[in-house]
């Protein structure tokens, strides 16, 4: 193959120009003839008894076409991607305030809250769950009949009792992280219609088209043929989107009606029926060697789930996985408990487990090294895993490890090289300046036991252009362009010559999910085995047009020809032919060029008995490093600097990377500083930005992105994913900076300016109140 | 003609391997199949015939690779 | 979240306006910029939803009411002046530099662009951050009714947390305040959880006036977002009053602002944390009002 010319270079987005000038169509934004407005009624309590619901007056209201209850579901009354625990429209109880218990459509949005209101349900309100501790006890009571305790996993190697007892340093402590929400830009939205035929189709924003028509079928006792789901473009995932949200809502209500119906959710009602980030309370324990050796991590997570399982079960799993980060660790007492309460509900978050973790490990980290008096960088430098090493779960990492190559990189950034002096210069005298840095390694894909495929379409169309479908729906990470790169590589072209098709049931084959860093990988290995059936499929048409031997056909750019003269000599120019000219060739014998491709991921040598998930093969690895000021007067923190250092195998677009990258920086640093949903006895309490508080542009600090390519040989072109882990390690970065700054260890995030503050005063040896 | 079968995550319940040959007929289909494991639920499930999606119409080649699945996620 | 039903009148006189508000008594707001009255209408009411309310009276196309303008001494600004008018105006800029400052802090840029200091005063949050600039300056606030207008001290026109004192069919039509002299200086500094689109959690506005000797001859010292009623600190301002002030003297100040925010408001759970920040927020403002910026 020739030297890629695409891959690798800084592409514009291909579909930049659509979504600045506000062309690009979301689905909110779709309209129908004849579109009913629907609403969804959800729970004024957060647990409690259903006794009675009665729509009469709703159904009375003029302009209410329908107003369906829990009877109105006909096939399943229940969706989850793991277990179907959510009900559809809650019959016998609600758990949580986001909970549906009735849906109206009407013919404007007015007449459908009007129906809302009119509804009524008699309920018998139950004690609220709100401790994720407290409702592991027996004696708590049940959110679900089945008891309180969703999933525990249990992991065991080596003997960490033995290394804690041979150890020079053994750090202990507990650690509490925040409920993060996505905060995307679309709320939770679309359309669904139906035809003459009875065949559904519903335009809704997620992660996985496929998944989506399966649980729609579920819910509504229908084939899956018979619904299609377009979910390309989503304005914005982050793994919120990666459940069921409005689809069955919609699909239901357009099965009753007969006619398109519209569901957009207000930001208030997402933000309580959402998904969020799990809070998890974090127990570790780690030990390290006088000579800075890591010897042994034992750690016991408590997860808040919410009130549904969703994917609480394996976030709990990857949480085990990477707890122990990207360190070699021969001893590992590793457990997880993914708990039932009625606060919210949390699930699939960017990072997926591994922020709450990382944070927890990566301040264990600098503790051990400060005690040991070793430098933070040399001793993560000094434990980093190596190709080959066998990691903490015990299996082997076979795969591209950049961990060293990124902490090495790290190590010459300037901020690093220069913070003794960046420190010696804050910008008023109360304030205090310091250098943090974290590293983390990022399962792609979904690991051991879990199959994960890809497959990819490409047609070769009448202008010679090329139509490349993969279903990874587009959610804003920019995996179209990265994919109609690899397309132009892989069959000569020009990125302005590929249409992407994304994100559709009906016109691509089922690639999965746009989750687990993992569409870059499955898509662009897909298309390339796609595009090597096309590059035949063309040879053989050219052949024949050409009259030439088939081994003689030889691929350009954007062309083919007959290399039917001795090497060196120039080609007949009359030997050759255009992709448009093959299409036509093609065309006038009544034939299409379309080639499908598949792909099938490489696992983990060993997997962990009993569990599905974990651990992966491949991990991205990634090194970022935050300069903050320190306001002692205030505990105001302000981050200033940021140096974020992935290893995404090759880099497919630099730009996409750095986008990534920055976009992550800021995630992770809200994460730290100020993100948190409150729920108060099972009410939330940040419904809207204006109390949810996420950085803004004026608060994101410079960021440099350094990128570290560690070729991963099984990936499209080298390439790993790079999604999830750019968010992950920049938030103990800033929280071991504060430390740098002050000498305070923050072990509660987020760090607001009463946390930092108090953590000051308690470090002055002032009584709080004083 | 054989087929190869591979079961994942919660399907492995349906036989005692998770990776085996199955002896169908000629024009046997998917249907055939899921019917001899005795899966009952089709309407949650991933069923690839050599990668790609199928559904129970799919008819079986000699030599197909048959993976079947629950739909799932993960990070 | 729940939308409703609200009749929506735009009078085009005050007189209108007071008839209207009048007769429908609690039942009628007034709307200019709508960036608070909205926020509140989409929370249910059992969660702070104005609740009762059936009408929303626009007087925005009130002739009149909007405008910055100055005549001997004295600045006016109208109750429709946007926030992003006021903090580019150069009579304030000049007049009042503290509140072009205030005004710049508010939200974003779209919610400066569209609120108004009527709306902001009449609001009566206790986060308003125009409301601490005005106690500084001792503006007063003209109502209109029916019957003519009258003319208030802005303490006086709250009652409490989203409380205000005017009567039914009074409408807000302008603050009025002295301009300072160039002997003044004046400072607003703000905390909030982020640097932009932020509600105060702690603020305090500063007015210092000096002799040639470099003596305090005014002090005015407003903090905001932590007192029951805003209202100035005349223990703190006493402090300076008639001083070359010093580090020790400007410490003190702060010190007593934040003591009497805990005398006036108690101990609370938050009071751990807002007293010290209010003494540093304080010291930075009294500072920065004396040409000296310690950030």
């Amino acid at each position: 193959m020739d030297e890629p010319r695409w891959v690798g270079a800084r592409v514009s987005r291909i579909d930049a120009a659509d979504k600045v000038t506000g062309r690009l169509k979301f689905m909110s934004d779709l309209s129908f003839p004849g579109m009913l407005w629907g609403a969804v009624l959800r729970s004024a309590h957060p647990h409690a008894l259903i006794k009675k619901i009665d729509t009469s007056k709703a159904e009375a209201i003029d302009g209410v076409v329908a107003v369906l209850t829990h009877k109105d579901v006909p096939g399943l009354n229940g969706f989850g991607i793991v277990v179907p625990d959510q009900p559809v429209l809650c019959f016998d109880k609600v758990r949580y305030m986001g909970d549906a218990v009735a849906l109206v459509a009407a013919t404007s949005k007015e007449k459908a809250s009007e129906a809302l209101r009119a509804i009524e349900v008699e309920y018998e309100p139950l004690p609220v769950v709100d401790d994720p501790e407290e409702a592991m006890l027996e004696s708590s009571p049940k959110v679900h009949a089945d008891g309180n305790i969703h999933h525990h996993i249990k992991v065991e190697r080596g003997d960490v009792d033995a290394a804690f007892r041979e150890a020079a340093v053994v750090v202990e402590n507990t650690y509490y992280t925040p409920r993060q929400m996505h905060a995307f830009m679309e709320t939770e939205s679309g359309v669904a219609t139906m035809d003459e035929d009875g065949n559904i189709t519903v335009w809704c924003g997620s992660q996985h088209p496929f998944r989506d028509q399966l649980q729609i079928a579920r819910a509504l006792g229908m084939n899956p043929r018979k619904i299609q789901v377009v979910s390309t473009p989503t304005g914005g995932a982050f793994g919120g989107k990666d459940e069921i949200t409005v689809q069955i809502y919609l699909a239901l209500l357009a099965l009753r009606t007969g006619r398109p119906v519209k569901i957009v959710l207000s930001r208030e009602e997402s933000a309580v029926a959402g998904m969020k980030r799990h809070p998890m309370k974090i127990r570790m324990k780690t030990a390290a060697a006088a000579d800075g050796t890591l010897l042994a991590n034992e750690v016991r997570v408590v997860a808040d789930t919410g009130a549904y399982a969703s994917l609480g079960g394996p976030v709990v799993n990857l949480a085990i996985e990477h707890s122990c980060g990207a360190y070699r660790m021969p001893n590992v007492k590793l457990e997880g408990f993914c708990v039932y309460t009625n606060n919210g509900l949390a699930g699939a978050f960017r990072g997926f487990g591994a922020n709450q973790v990382i944070f927890a490990l990566e301040t264990q980290i600098d503790m051990i090294a400060e005690r040991l008096g070793m430098d933070r960088l040399e001793f993560r430098r000094k434990n980093a895993l190596r190709q080959g090493d066998v990691a903490a779960l015990g299996h082997t990492m076979t795969a591209s490890v950049g961990a060293v190559a990124t902490l090495d990189a790290a190590s010459k950034c300037e901020i690093w090289v220069r913070r003794e002096e960046l420190k010696a210069r804050p910008s008023a005298p109360h304030k205090k300046r310091g250098v943090g840095i974290a590293t983390e390694l990022h399962g792609c894909g979904l690991g051991v036991g879990l199959p994960d495929y890809g497959a990819a379409t490409i047609e070769l169309l009448p202008d010679g252009r090329f139509a490349v479908g993969v279903s990874c729906p587009e959610i804003g990470q920019g995996n179209t362009t990265a994919f109609a790169q690899m397309a132009a590589d892989s069959l000569g072209c020009s990125v302005e010559d590929i249409v992407m098709v994304s994100g559709d049931s009906r016109y691509t084959l089922d690639s999965g999910t746009s989750t687990a860093s993992r569409s870059v990988y499955t898509g662009g290995n897909a298309i390339r085995c796609a595009a090597a059936r096309m590059r035949e499929a063309i040879a053989d048409v050219a052949a024949e047009a050409l009259g030439a031997p088939r081994e003689e056909i030889a691929f350009g750019r954007g062309s083919v020809e007959a290399r039917s003269c001795p090497a060196g000599e120039p080609t007949r120019s009359a030997g050759r032919l255009s992709f448009r000219e093959i299409a036509c060739i093609a065309e006038s014998k009544g034939r299409r060029l379309k080639t499908e491709g598949d792909f099938i991921w490489p696992v983990a040598d060993r997997g962990v008995e009993g569990y599905f998930g974990l651990p992966h093969l491949i991990y991205s690895y990634i090194t970022q490093v935050a300069l903050v000021e320190v306001n002692t007067l205030t505990g105001e923190v302000e981050v200033l600097r940021a140096v974020s250092i992935p290893d995404p195998g090759k880099a497919i677009n630099p730009v996409g990377i750095e986008a990534q990258s920055e976009g992550g920086v800021v995630m992770g640093m809200g994460y730290a500083l100020m993100e948190d949903t409150v729920i108060e006895q099972g009410i939330t309490k940040t419904p809207n930005f204006s109390t949810y508080i996420i950085p803004t542009s004026v608060d994101a600090p410079e960021i440099e992105t350094i990128i570290v390519e560690e070729l991963e040989p099984s990936g499209p072109f080298g390439a790993k994913g790079i999604g999830e882990a750019v968010c992950v390690p920049i938030t103990p970065a800033i929280t071991n900076a504060i430390h740098d700054a002050t000498g305070i260890w923050i072990t509660h995030i987020p760090a607001t300016a009463e946390r930092v503050y108090m953590a000051l005063r308690k470090q002055a040896g002032e009584p709080a109140g004083a | 003609m054989k087929v190869n079968v591979v079961l994942f995550g919660t399907m492995r319940k349906y036989a005692k391997e998770d990776k085996f040959q199955m002896e169908f007929e000629e024009g046997a289909k998917l249907s055939d199949l899921l019917d001899r494991l005795k899966i009952e639920d089709r309407v949650y499930i991933i069923v690839l015939v050599n990668g790609r999606r199928a559904d129970e119409d799919t008819v079986l080649t000699d030599g197909a690779n048959v993976h079947i699945l629950t739909p799932v996620g993960g990070g | 979240m729940s939308p409703r039903k609200l009749g929506y009148v735009v009078p085009e006189t005050l007189r209108e306006a007071s008839e209207f508000l009048r007769e429908h008594a609690e039942h009628a707001r007034v709307i200019a910029g709508g960036t608070d009255v909205l926020v509140q209408l989409r929370r249910r009411p059992e969660r702070g939803g104005a609740d009762g309310l059936r009408w929303l009276v626009d007087i925005s196309r009130i002739p009149g009411l909007a405008g910055v303008s100055s005549a001997s001494g004295t600045i006016r600004i109208g109750a429709l002046t946007t926030h992003e008018e006021i903090a580019r105006n150069p009579i304030i800029r000049k007049g009042a530099p503290l509140l072009a400052e205030a005004c710049a802090s508010v939200g974003s840029p779209q919610i400066r662009a569209r609120g108004t200091i009527g709306g902001n005063i009449m609001n009566a949050s206790p986060a308003a951050d125009t409301i601490p600039a005005l106690v500084a300056l001792s503006a007063r606030v003209r109502l209109s009714d029916l019957g003519g207008t009258r003319d208030i001290l802005i303490t006086d026109i709250f009652e409490g947390p989203y409380r205000n004192s005017a009567q039914p069919g009074e409408v807000l039509v302008g603050v009025y305040f002295d301009a300072l002299p160039p002997t003044c200086r004046s400072a607003f500094v703000k905390l909030g959880r982020r640097e932009a689109l932020a509600i105060a959690r702690l603020s305090c506005a500063v007015v210092i006036e000096r002799d040639g000797a470099g003596r305090v001859v005014r002090a005015a010292i407003a903090p905001g977002a932590c007192l029951p009623m805003p209202a100035q600190v005349s223990s703190a301002e006493e402090i300076l009053a008639g001083k070359v002030p010093d580090e020790a003297t400007v410490d003190a100040a702060a010190r007593e602002v934040a003591e009497e925010m805990v005398r006036r408001t108690g101990v609370r759970w938050s009071t751990d944390y807002k007293k010290p920040a209010l003494e540093a927020i304080a010291r930075r403002a009294i500072w920065r009002a004396l040409g000296v910026n310690v950030e």
